[in-house]
């Protein structure tokens, strides 16, 4: 399906991006609602994995998509297949000062639990499951949270990764692999000492 | 999902929950999400936006009160400037001698009851008439 001329999100190769941003650059607004469409959901994601709460992740799509649409024509942006590392540089940038500010006013992260309401058993452990994933990931250091955050809440490859924090893929690759193994055994913990707390009561 | 050489079925179990973890997120937002995006980044928002930057506040604030400075220069009267008469001056150039009506016009004295009073009041002050000569050269008819 397509908007007008322009390709739907399946459609979406670095040519067919490259032609919507050229679009948007020159204010047609058929081609920012397509980009909108295409990114805004994964700048949210990402946001919101660092930030914690709706609204924060909001303005922070917000002001991404604010500064894209300042830049974008004054800079007569050329896509050469980057366009998702410079959203998601400038969205990592937007993250960075918010983080920054919270730490200064002393605000934490807020972590939400997963809504646990009618739903099945099932559905209810790996909701606690995902629950206790979100707290573990928070415990992570930063740049452990970065790359995790960036691989499965923005959904960019290694190599956009590597090159958005300007790091060798190999590195990254390291890094996201020494995240997992301590997700897991965080994870593990306290699955441990939630079936103690369990048999105890 | 990706797998390193180390990569362990748990491994690809995390993973495959931090996928979820990342679509719940990204199905997050509700309707009209996408379209408040879309607003924000319309045009007259962003001419709006714009010039919010404290910078371009503070170039605004100068261009304006320049421009009202310039405004309230152009509107305001300007007195007339016309070149003082020699008399004015004070210095007459010798065979160029005032007139009575000019002297009198330069003394601000505009009829002879004037000029008596400029007579008897330079007698209360004994000005010697040398003094009122300095610079200047009567005629014969005057004072």
């Amino acid at each position: 399906m397509s908007i007008g001329s322009i390709p739907a999100h399946d459609e979406a190769s670095p040519e067919n991006v490259a032609v919507i941003v050229a679009r948007a650059g020159r204010g047609d607004q058929v081609a920012w609602a397509e980009l909108i469409r295409l990114y805004a959901r994964r700048v949210y994601a990402f946001g919101k994995s660092r930030l914690g709460d709706p609204e924060a992740a909001e303005e922070l799509t917000q002001s991404v998509f604010a500064t894209v649409a300042e830049k974008l024509p004054r800079q007569g942006y050329q896509e050469q297949g980057r366009f998702e590392a410079w959203l998601f540089r400038i969205a990592g940038n937007r993250l960075r000062d918010e983080m920054r500010r919270r730490k200064r006013r002393g605000t934490q992260v807020e972590i939400r639990e997963e809504d646990a309401s009618q739903t099945t058993a099932d559905q209810r452990e790996t909701s606690d499951e995902l629950g206790a994933l979100r707290a573990a990931i928070e415990k992570l250091p930063e740049a452990d949270q970065q790359v995790v955050n960036m691989r499965h809440h923005a959904q960019l490859s290694f190599k956009q990764i590597a090159e958005i924090l300007d790091e060798p893929v190999g590195t990254l690759l390291a890094r996201h692999h020494r995240a997992l193994k301590k997700l897991r055994e965080m994870m593990e913990t306290d699955t441990r000492s939630g079936k103690m707390t369990g048999s105890r009561s | 999902m990706t797998m390193t050489p180390e990569h362990r079925p748990e491994d690809t179990r995390l993973e495959g929950l931090l996928d979820d973890l990342g679509s719940l997120d990204r199905a997050e937002p509700g309707p009209g999400f996408e379209q408040r995006l879309l607003s924000a980044t319309e045009p007259p928002t962003r001419r709006l936006v714009f010039p919010l930057r404290p910078w371009w506040l503070g170039a605004s604030c100068i261009g304006a009160g320049m421009a009202a400075a310039l405004l309230l220069v152009a509107t305001t009267p300007q007195p007339v400037v016309t070149e003082p008469s020699s008399i004015e001056q004070g210095v007459v150039a010798a065979g160029d001698e005032p007139t009575d009506t000019e002297l009198l016009e330069a003394f601000g004295l505009s009829s002879e009851f004037d000029t008596e009073l400029v007579l008897i009041q330079a007698s209360l002050v004994d000005l010697e008439t040398t003094d009122l000569e300095a610079g200047w050269t009567f005629g014969e008819e005057s004072l």
